[in-house]
């Protein structure tokens, strides 16, 4: 079959797919809300609310589009689209199956061979922010260009700590093509896993990937509780689900990357090795790669649920101090045993210290902070606390 | 100032350990917390249409008319409910009692009852003195046009047949029996309940604490002033 | 410089159509009365379309050269209208717009991860942090004074200038420029050092490159951009508790 035949199945399977599969993970992700909140969760359309996704889809596709008179129309209706188109270009590079052992009717990647795969990811996926800015803008409301605004600056900040984190891992392997970052951990068995080297850098890599996306617990952008709806507060029907729509392919790419970049792909020992070689091989490795996916996207659920929202300064403070000093350790950690031949066990201690060190810091940080206020005399009359309190107690005894 | 100092209370920063700091033992615990739920399946959830709600017994729904033993209309046209309506959703036409019920001077002709409008507060049953306009606990009140909701007083003792037997829709009050204000001989003094100032608007119109919203003295006075 | 002028009149005339074409399209000082857009897209049209026929022609395979038209005339149509937009929104759009136009000629030229870094520092944060900062500072339309262009004339000259500068140099390097991959590039260009297993568009290539033969020009830039942020942060105002 042609390469031209192939490269045009591939595409049309990825993108068929990803409505799909979305629409479903929507369904799985109210499903989980509801069981940790124990409550049933949609139960009403079909078995076990199974087709709860077409139904929405539906009603999406049937209601009014409302576009407000007061909004800048081009850009209104061009910022969904952008969102969407941006986060399903960024599939293009991502190996989502076997791709040396692909059937020969299928290619496991859109564009195979890519030299710069990560970079190009990440280039895409800071032009997704442009939907959100743009709609946000555009839609001419105070709540939408706060979210948006939100927006800029959280992705703007958060891209620094997402690339640095896989700087150690395009250093360590040499490549920043994710079929060959891939192919090195599954030749070397599950020790040759990245997150065993870089465990700071997948922690680092996951935290900035979820402010990227603008998932819980950083969606700042859409907050309902102080932004109405943040930047899709004017949206409505279509427009609005093609918006989540490109949220939750971000959401699947993230946890493609994850489990591709630091957890070996399709590669689990004993099952899914590298010269497996009995029937439909290509068929377990394509399903122990989607299982690592769907356990990374479970995660992010779960997480939606657990962690309470940032505070905007909060956000920045843990991007600005937090991350991007964490990063450039990290960088800089696999330099030292790059250029000295050290052995890789170092990496492990390496990242395990700095960790440490981080909360030794902040703790200490924090008591000093403290205790600071402590010592400073009840000049701020404003302020809470110690100050004010030993005031009261001046007042309340004379 | 100093009596409200008492009653703050003062709340110490807990110190920040190592562990704090990292953030890890929060996030674990939180991801105990929810994974503990995901896998328990207890709900709370009440499968609706199948599964009746288990009412409080103050719960307010729609409105019945209550009769009294001999089945007629217990009401008196006394237009108390009309007037402590906070919605006005209550129109009352009064007519002469007929001449075989000696309890009463009047009844009412028409009792129309606006469902859409009601706020369902309750101040009609309150403000009742023969305890004839009582809240039940039927809540899926619902309709294809306005007309439908706007109940009539046939309607309104329609609901009270249906729902007399109920054991959770007692006639709570008197039991069918009129009310003390329907033995009153003579009527007490008329005037209003509390000292109001004779600048008051209240104070000049007719009827005290009446205000009849659209007409008379309160809507031109605001025009002319 | 006369020798060049004197070769090519074809190039010389474009560039002036073209600067008086912006010049006419140019948001001027008179916000109220715009003039017809018609006349300036026309003159633009003709002295972009010179220019080109004077400075060379595109790769002869023809997807390469539908590319080359689209993602060239794309940045040079998008940079027009960066420039005269009344909006400053939609001028950073059109820069957005343009990078990426730009960043397609970097693919086309083989130079991939050029065009990755150029999309995420200049389309993705530069142009982010724009719009934020136009965002914030135009919440109710836009004012008089971001419609109109000031001091249009010298920026005009000074950037015409320099393009036909550009030009010139292009031209002196041969008729037809050569594709970068290629090793048999003349000497004396930079990106001779560049060998056929790895060119210079690659990551290896570039890698070698910038911290091999340029090591010193790199940790320059590095240096100034730190002093740059230090100075921003001293500059930024300060409270008694915190910045801002």
């Amino acid at each position: 079959m042609s390469e031209l035949l192939i490269t045009l199945l591939t595409i049309g399977l990825v993108v068929a797919a990803i409505p799909g599969v979305c629409n479903y993970l929507i369904l799985l992700e109210r499903k989980m809300a509801a069981w940790m909140q124990d409550r049933v969760g949609p139960n009403r359309v079909g078995p076990y609310g199974l087709f709860q996704p077409l139904a929405d889809g539906l009603k999406l596709l049937l209601k009014e589009e409302v576009i407000p008179k007061h909004v800048d129309r081009t850009l209104f209706v061009l910022a969904p689209m952008i969102s969407v188109f941006t986060t399903i270009l960024a599939l293009a590079v991502v190996p989502f199956g076997p791709v040396e052992d692909a059937p020969s009717w299928l290619r496991f990647i859109i564009a195979p061979g890519i030299d710069i795969g990560l970079v190009f990811i990440f280039a895409i996926t800071s032009l997704a922010v442009y939907g959100i800015i743009l709609g946000g803008w555009s839609s001419n409301n105070k709540y939408s260009a706060l979210g948006s605004m939100r927006a800029s600056a959280q992705v703007v900040s958060y891209e620094i700590p997402l690339g640095m984190s896989v700087v150690g891992i395009a250093l360590l392997s040499g490549t920043l093509n994710l079929e060959n970052i891939l192919t090195q951990q599954a030749q070397g068995g599950i020790l040759a896993w990245n997150i065993w080297v870089q465990p700071l850098a997948c922690l680092l890599f996951f935290t900035s990937s979820l402010a990227e996306a603008n998932r819980l617990p950083f969606d700042l952008a859409e907050c309902e509780q102080e932004l109405v709806g943040g930047w899709h507060t004017e949206y409505s029907a279509l427009k609005w689900a093609l918006f989540f729509l490109g949220e939750y392919t971000h959401v699947i790419t993230i946890s493609f990357l994850t489990s591709i970049v630091f957890f070996g792909g399709w590669h689990f020992p004993g099952i899914a090795e590298p010269d497996s070689a009995y029937m439909f091989a290509w068929l377990v490795k394509l399903l122990v790669l989607l299982t690592k996916v769907f356990i990374c996207i479970l995660l992010i659920m779960m997480l939606r649920w657990t962690i309470p929202r940032f505070r905007f300064d909060q956000l920045m403070e843990l991007a600005w101090k937090v991350m991007i000093p964490l990063g450039l350790v990290n960088v800089v950690m696999v330099m030292f045993v790059q250029q000295f031949q050290l052995s890789r066990l170092w990496l492990v201690a390496g990242s395990v210290s700095i960790f440490a060190a981080w909360g030794f810091l902040s703790a200490t940080a924090k008591r000093a902070h403290l205790s600071g206020g402590k010592k400073r005399p009840a000049t701020h009359t404003t302020g809470h606390g110690h100050g004010a309190h030993a005031a009261g107690h001046g007042a309340g005894g004379h | 100032m100093a009596k409200r100092e008492k009653s703050v209370m003062y709340v110490e920063e807990p110190e920040i350990g190592f562990w704090e700091a990292t953030f890890v033992p929060a996030i674990v615990e939180g991801l105990r917390t929810t994974m503990k739920h995901l896998v328990s399946r207890e709900t709370v959830t009440e499968q609706y249409p199948e599964q009746k709600p288990d009412l409080p017994l103050h719960y307010r729904g729609v409105h019945r008319l209550n009769r009294d033993e001999k089945d007629r209309v217990k009401c008196v046209a006394c237009m108390l409910c009309a007037t402590a309506c906070p919605a006005h959703c209550i129109t009352i036409e009064a007519a002469p009692a007929p001449k075989d019920w000696p309890d009463r001077d009047k009844f009412p002709q028409t009792f129309e009852l606006d469902e859409l409008r009601c706020i369902y507060c309750g101040m009609c049953e309150e403000a009742c003195p023969v305890d004839a306009i009582e809240l039940t606990h039927i809540y899926d009140l619902t309709g294809q046009t306005r007309d439908e909701l706007l109940y009539t007083k046939d309607k309104l003792l329609n609901v009270f047949d249906k729902t007399r037997d109920n054991p959770r829709d007692p006639v709570r009050t008197g039991r069918g029996v009129l009310g003390p204000a329907s033995e009153f001989q003579a009527l007490p003094t008329l005037g209003p309940a509390t000292q109001v100032a004779t600048s008051d608007r209240s104070a000049k119109i007719g009827t005290a604490g009446v205000i009849e919203s659209g007409t008379g003295n309160v809507t031109d006075g605001g025009a002319r002033s | 410089m006369m020798e060049w002028i004197q070769n090519h009149p074809l190039a010389l005339g474009g560039l002036v159509v073209w600067a008086a074409g912006l010049l006419w399209l140019m948001p001027g000082s008179h916000v109220k009365v715009s003039r017809p857009v018609v006349p300036g897209l026309i003159l633009s049209a003709v002295g972009i379309v010179l220019l080109c026929l004077s400075v060379g022609k595109p790769q002869p395979e023809f997807a390469d050269e539908v590319l080359f038209w689209l993602f060239g005339g794309g940045s040079l149509i998008c940079g027009v209208l960066m420039i005269t937009s009344r909006n400053p929104a939609y001028g950073a759009l059109w820069f957005a717009l343009a990078t990426l136009c730009t960043c397609g000629l970097f693919l086309l030229r083989s130079a991939p991860f050029l065009a990755a870094a150029t999309v995420i520092v200049y389309a993705g944060a530069v142009i982010v942090t724009f719009l934020f900062v136009i965002m914030l500072a135009q919440q109710s339309g836009a004012v008089a004074y971001d419609q109109k262009s000031s001091h249009s004339v010298i920026a005009i000259l000074a950037s015409f200038v320099l393009l036909g500068g550009i030009a010139m140099a292009i031209q002196s390097q041969g008729e037809q420029p050569e594709p970068i991959s290629a090793d048999q590039a003349p000497a004396g260009n930079p990106l001779s050092i560049a060998t056929a297993e790895q060119p210079v568009g690659q990551l290896k290539g570039l890698g070698k490159s910038l911290f091999g033969d340029y090591l010193f020009a790199v940790e320059l830039a590095g240096t100034l951009l730190l002093i740059a942020s230090v100075g921003a942060i001293a500059i930024a105002p300060r409270r008694e508790q915190g910045t801002l």
